[in-house]
């Protein structure tokens, strides 16, 4: 009893922190969750037990993958503590579910809760720039899903500015990485005008960064309209159901993004024959427009030339009609006495000197007798 | 005289001859009147004539230069 260590109870609990803190500062445990409760929307406590075991674990609900359930395997890192009234427990650090049932009811669980939120309804997405000028690009830069990308965008289209910003895409620091580098996208002064969020395929523990609330939540909140791809076949991740499109594959976002420069210039070519043939028809119906317009205009005025000269040749023949010199060639014949024409005889008298102007000549004569017509 | 007449349009001269002809299909008409009316007439149908073959130049000289143009 005398060999033992004496302590008060202050002094027991300290010694003890002190002995966990130099042998397990950091423990890593897995294990089933049981009576999970939230407190004050704060404070996360749980049990997590084995067949045998069982102990008592303390965090806050911003260390939490999203939401948690009795029943879920999580593996927990975090500090163990003899609590000075409480006891002992673990203080959580980060908790991420374990095993393919729990990864799965966690991802239904914080899907379900999201989705209640609004994070993806249609109503929020964007239309992406097309083609966008500047692409910020969140991968890993050693990737093949990098290396994709680029080659797909560069042979569809040229000139579009690509920024990386290099992030693990799976591991521990992965979920963190990317949330810093949307932020950083999102706040950068000559910002780009779309973002794409892309890895290759992976299993569903590679890629669970692209499923944690964290993520989801910084896809849904970036101001700058964002492509997440993921190369994997079945389960669609949250990032995905939160970015304003998602893509297949790297290389299948670098083909939503831009279009094919061969096929952008047939098209220009064919529209440009079809333009040209357009105007051809313009132009020939225009010139036939023309053409009748002058055959309309030649032919109004030869009519109306060929009416003036029938209308001039008709006075012209009543002009003839009524020239004396007609009526003198006819035997009719103009009598004068000095420049009078005589018009009567009743004043001519016997041996007037008279002119009888004919047709062809003039005579000089003298009246011998003059008989008045009754 | 004649070049005054000449620069008169094809309407006035028209309207003259008009005129011409009302005056000598006057039944009372002097001969010597008649005589002058008639040679007045005779010059203006001239006039009007040639303001016609005038106008009828033009036009073919027109329709030669739209030809050629073609």
């Amino acid at each position: 009893m005398s060999d033992a260590p004496a302590f008060t109870v202050t002094e027991f609990v300290s010694v003890v922190n002190q002995t966990l803190e130099y042998a397990y500062a950091n423990v890593v445990v897995t294990g089933e969750i049981a009576n999970f409760r939230v407190s004050k929307n704060r404070w996360v406590y749980f049990d997590l037990k084995d067949e045998t075991s069982s102990v008592r674990f303390f965090g806050t609900v911003f260390q939490m993958p999203g939401p948690l359930e009795d029943g879920m395997t999580v593996m927990v890192r975090g500090v163990p503590k003899l609590h000075p009234q409480y006891g002992f427990s673990v203080t959580v650090q980060a908790i991420k579910p374990t095993g393919e049932g729990s990864i799965k009811k966690a991802a239904a669980l914080l899907e379900k809760k999201l989705r209640a939120e609004g994070l993806f309804d249609e109503s929020r997405k964007r239309p992406l720039p097309y083609p966008p000028t500047h692409i910020g690009l969140i991968t890993s830069g050693e990737s093949a899903a990098f290396r994709d990308f680029t080659k797909i965008l560069n042979a569809r289209w040229g000139g579009v500015i690509v920024t990386l910003i290099d992030v693990q895409v799976q591991g521990d620091p992965a979920s963190a990485q990317i949330v810093s580098a949307l932020k950083q996208f999102n706040t950068m002064p000559e910002a780009p005008d779309v973002l794409v969020v892309t890895r290759g395929g992976g299993s569903a523990d590679d890629l669970q960064a692209f499923s944690t609330e964290q993520v989801t939540r910084a896809v849904a909140a970036s101001r700058i309209p964002t492509v997440v791809a993921i190369g994997h076949e079945v389960d669609i991740s949250l990032a995905e159901l939160a970015a304003d499109q998602r893509a297949s594959t790297p290389s299948n976002a670098a083909e939503l993004l831009v279009p094919d420069r061969v096929a952008v210039l047939h098209h220009v070519q064919v529209q440009r024959e079809r333009v040209s043939h357009m105007a051809e028809q313009v132009f020939v119906s225009a010139r036939k427009h023309i053409q009748t317009q002058t055959d309309h205009l030649s032919s109004a005025v030869d009519h109306s030339l060929a009416q003036a000269r029938q209308q001039l040749k008709l006075r012209t023949q009543v002009l003839q009609a009524y020239n004396p010199q007609t009526a003198l060639q006819r035997g009719y014949a103009l009598v004068r006495q000095g420049k009078t024409v005589l018009r009567t005889g009743k004043d001519s008298k016997p041996g007037d000197e008279i002119t009888v102007q004919l047709a062809d000549a003039t005579l000089a004569a003298t009246v011998k007798r003059v008989i008045l017509q009754q | 005289m004649a070049q005054k007449e000449s620069s008169k349009t094809y309407q006035e001269l028209s309207s003259e001859l008009d005129h011409v002809l009302a005056s000598l299909q006057q039944p009372d008409i002097a001969v010597d009147e008649a005589v002058k009316l008639y040679e007045q007439g005779i010059k203006l149908a001239h006039e009007l004539e040639k303001h016609i073959a005038k106008a009828e130049n033009t036009l073919q000289k027109v329709r030669l230069q739209l030809s050629e143009e073609q």
